[in-house]
């Protein structure tokens, strides 16, 4: 018998949830000790990953929730390294505490940016959108004088007294990684609030979205700030581990964003854990498919050629990717407890409804 | 009784097609209209403006005596326009308590356990609280509109506007609707239902508006409307 007056109540997290977090979190510690050894090349990796799982997840934020598909994230990425350079070498601040405030520059930029774009809708905000870091990229090159040396480029100063080689490399590599979980934190903790129902609803349908009293231009607006802040964090991760910067290569589509969308497109857009996937299997493959002992030798620019390609049979024929067909085949997979399971005593939510679903 | 919905000399021109032509007409507190006219008469226009996913080429639409013609879709959604679409779009990714908690939560402004508890009651009016934790894609089509129902329903309308909701069910599903949405008008909410299947629209609404080429043919009693003259030549045409 049902009873009407059955308390309802909504349960988040799930035996898989536990299983997979607690799994994540040994994930994170075994980089993190990896990330506080003494090998550079491991590092370096490390640096990367880290630095693209953290682009490509606030790509798939933008572009897998909210319907903005941004070909110009690069401008946040540029953004933040020359932020950084000016911070760095132009006013001789520590690389590591320059981080933050590069990171609030390049959130600061995206306000007007926003204001700009968002007057764009679809395709044409994808190309106004790298119009935009083209525009940035060619002010940057332009600046030729000190701190920024715009030109081909210029490198950051570390002092060596103060931060060795070995240990720049170490620190960086926590940071990197710090910042990874942080920003994939941010975003699982999004998308569980009211905040992230009201995405997940633009997301499937805009406008059943706004007609549910979703006002999508400020949700849009949040997002895009937020991806800014952590893009350009990650812009100047990357450079206190490289040193040496371009505006092509800071500010370049080719550099970031192709990857990223590649990424996000393979490991499953418009899931938490797809861009992450993407992001580690991207790298993996990459690694093996590039180092000089391999057995197919491929170029950077033929991985990405290559990589591309698997993308568009991947969106055209597996528009989900990896992470949502292992999803769609099991509905109860997931890592981070975004999803609200209903209970209403016997009337819903016992093992009834999962039964009759399938 | 007062007005709750006022539509004030509206046209509506898409480029150089006129779809509205200079249209008034209102609704009453706690009131059913009924809504009838060919493909292409400017219903779902109509209804589209009421909610707000465009305004009107010229003329003012009202709602509790507030001019809302400027206003964005979501701001009219949480002032009480509740509304449905003629082809359900659920949010497939998300489940049906989810699809429905974004309404409680954003149209009818619920937080925490007042919008949970506002959208069990919409999934409970609605028939669909068994199927609470299945997600929208793999809904049928009943049960679609059923969630549309429930979604417009959250967000807790004044004015709930109706777009062909039973098109496309089998009799016995159009049966239960009606049911469904005569409970909806009994506990007070003013309802603007367009709709193709005519004995249905009868089953519930007070009064019922004839449109033709973005024009009011004319309004009044449900039954009297249907058996005019205007109506009998729009659909069945005039002998020359």
């Amino acid at each position: 018998m049902s009873s009407t007056a059955a308390p309802a109540h909504v349960v988040r997290a799930t035996t898989t949830t536990r299983i997979l977090g607690v799994l994540a979190v040994l994930v994170v510690a075994w980089m993190a000790f990896l990330a506080a050894g003494d090998n550079p090349a491991t590092q370096t990796k490390i640096v990367e990953l880290c630095v693209f799982v953290v682009v490509a997840s606030m790509w798939n934020l933008l572009a897998g929730y909210t319907g903005l598909v941004s070909i110009g994230q690069q401008a946040f990425i540029g953004l933040g390294a020359y932020a950084l350079i000016v911070f760095g070498n132009g006013y001789g601040q520590d690389v590591y505490f320059s981080i933050l405030p590069a990171a609030l520059i390049a959130l600061v930029a995206s306000i007007p940016i926003a204001l700009l774009a968002f007057r764009l809708r679809g395709a044409y905000f994808a190309i106004g959108m790298w119009v935009i870091a083209e525009v940035v990229r060619l002010l940057v090159k332009q600046y030729k004088a000190a701190p920024i040396k715009g030109g081909s480029g210029t490198s950051l100063v570390v002092p060596t007294n103060l931060y060795p080689k070995a240990e720049r490399f170490q620190t960086t590599a926590l940071i990197a990684l710090g910042l990874a979980v942080l920003a994939v934190t941010v975003i699982a903790l999004l998308l569980r609030s009211r905040i992230g129902l009201s995405l997940q609803a633009v997301r499937d349908n805009e406008h059943g979205a706004s007609g549910l009293g979703v006002n999508v231009y400020r949700e849009r607006f949040i997002v895009f700030v937020i991806a800014a802040f952590f893009t350009g964090a990650a812009g100047a991760v990357w450079y206190v581990l490289k040193i040496r910067i371009q505006p092509d290569t800071a500010f370049g589509v080719s550099d970031w964003t192709a990857p990223i969308v590649v990424m996000v497109v393979l490991g499953g857009i418009g899931t938490i854990e797809g861009p992450i996937i993407g992001a580690a299997l991207w790298y993996l493959v990459r690694d093996y498919v590039t180092s000089t002992g391999s057995a197919i030798q491929l170029s950077d620019e033929w991985y990405l050629i290559l990589t591309g390609l698997l993308a568009m049979v991947v969106a055209l024929f597996f528009q989900r990717g990896l992470w949502g067909a292992l999803s769609g085949r099991f509905p109860s997979l997931q890592v981070f407890p975004i999803r609200r399971r209903l209970v209403v005593g016997d009337e819903v939510g016992d093992h009834r409804d999962r039964k009759r679903a399938t | 009784m007062s007005t709750v919905i006022e539509v004030d000399g509206v046209t509506k021109r898409f480029g150089a097609l006129l779809v509205i032509d200079e249209l008034s007409f209102s609704l009453e507190r706690g009131e059913a209209l009924g809504v009838v006219g060919p493909n292409g008469a400017g219903k779902t226009t109509t209804l589209n403006m009421i909610a707000g996913d465009f305004s009107p080429t010229t003329g003012t639409i009202r709602f509790d005596g507030h001019d809302v013609t400027a206003l964005p879709a979501h701001r009219r959604c949480r002032m009480g326009i509740g509304r449905t679409s003629q082809v359900p779009r659920p949010f497939e990714g998300l489940t049906v308590f989810e699809n429905v908690l974004v309404g409680a939560s954003f149209g009818g402004a619920h937080r925490g356990h007042g919008a949970r508890d506002v959208a069990v009651d919409a999934l409970r009016r609605t028939g669909m609280l068994a199927r609470a934790n299945v997600r929208a894609g793999e809904l049928t089509l009943l049960e679609r509109k059923r969630l549309e129902l429930s979604r417009a329903l959250s967000t807790d309308p004044e004015v709930l506007l109706l777009d062909e909701i039973a098109g496309g069910l089998t009799d016995g599903e159009v049966m239960d609707l009606i049911e469904t949405i005569k409970g909806i008008h009994a506990a007070g909410v003013s309802i603007i239902w367009i709709e193709h299947i005519v004995h249905a629209l009868l089953k519930v609404v007070d009064r019922m508006l004839a449109m033709d080429y973005g024009r009011k043919l004319i309004e009044g009693d449900p039954h009297g409307v249907m058996a005019s003259d205007e109506v009998k030549n729009v659909y069945l045409g005039t002998e020359a």
